[in-house]
């Protein structure tokens, strides 16, 4: 099951960037962490409840995230304010998570909750030392990108592997 | 001929995006007014002229689901198109969202194109 859900998450992530920003995710695993000088990061999130019930939640740099606003809105390389990028950090996570969703199981009943997000250091992410079901780690034109998925129940029908 | 739309989401960065692609699709725009959830759009309706409505499915106060059951009960504005603009793609969901009569659906994240080729058929079908 944690293959299944990192293999679509991964796909549903970058569709996601791709169609929205038109950009581009590389991945992070080779790269270090720790950006060069501590930069305000927001945290997205979102809860979900169906055939799996869990919190989907995304980190991205402030600066990145009003550039993604940006490029969303059409703005070429206008600034867009902070609650701007909050706002568009929320329907990220939404719209990552109802894809994500969709695609584990289209025939289910997927509730979720309404998107909160929020300023926070760079630090702070670091410190939520919680053991995660999935994280995934991208650069995005530079920048690191990460996803952080939790989920408590399994009772989603695996498909069967094709031949 | 132009249409008033109607855009009902609850982050203002998605109404002011679709906004622009529904004006750049090439879609013959009127009037576009914005509400922030099912509530404030049914308000919206009482007092404009709207041909069609473009909403989201989860929103606070009022989702888009009870929105469309509202609107179904008014004699007066029952019978306006209502797109569904949606992260949410399950075909229980859908199910649902048909039965009580959306006129199309476009899952997020969208191209303009997509945008355009629902709205120009839900007009020419409801032949307005």
């Amino acid at each position: 099951m944690l293959e299944k859900i990192e293999r679509v998450a991964q796909g549903v992530v970058a569709q996601v960037f791709g169609t929205m920003f038109f950009t581009f995710l590389e991945s992070l695993e080779d790269r270090p962490r720790e950006p060069s000088a501590p930069v305000p990061y927001i945290w997205g999130e979102i809860g979900f409840q169906g055939p799996l019930t869990g919190r989907l939640a995304l980190f991205l740099p402030l600066q990145r995230a009003q550039k993604m606003a940006s490029q969303f809105m059409g703005l070429e390389d206008e600034e867009v304010p902070e609650s701007q990028a909050i706002d568009m950090v929320k329907e990220l996570c939404n719209v990552v998570c109802g894809n994500l969703s969709t695609q584990l199981d289209r025939k289910a009943i997927w509730h979720l909750s309404l998107p909160s997000a929020r300023r926070v250091s760079f630090q702070e992410m670091k410190n939520d030392k919680e053991a995660h079901g999935l994280t995934l780690r991208f650069f995005a034109e530079g920048d690191p990108v990460e996803l952080r998925l939790d989920w408590t129940q399994e009772s989603c029908q695996e498909e069967p592997e094709k031949p | 001929m132009a249409y008033n739309v109607l855009i009902v989401d609850d982050s203002q960065t998605m109404r002011k995006v679709i906004r622009k692609t529904v004006m750049l699709s090439g879609f013959d725009l009127g009037e576009c007014w914005e509400a922030g959830n099912g509530q404030e759009a049914l308000q919206v309706v009482q007092t404009q002229w709207i041909d069609l409505i473009l909403a989201d499915l989860n929103m606070p106060v009022m989702n888009g689901l009870e929105m469309l059951r509202e609107l179904r009960k008014d004699a007066l504005n029952g019978h306006i198109p209502v797109v569904f603009i949606t992260t949410e793609g399950s075909e229980q969901r859908l199910e649902e969202a048909r039965a009580l009569g959306i006129q199309g659906y476009v899952q997020k994240p969208f191209y303009p194109e997509t945008i355009r080729d629902v709205l120009t058929r839900v007009m020419e079908v409801s032949g307005a």
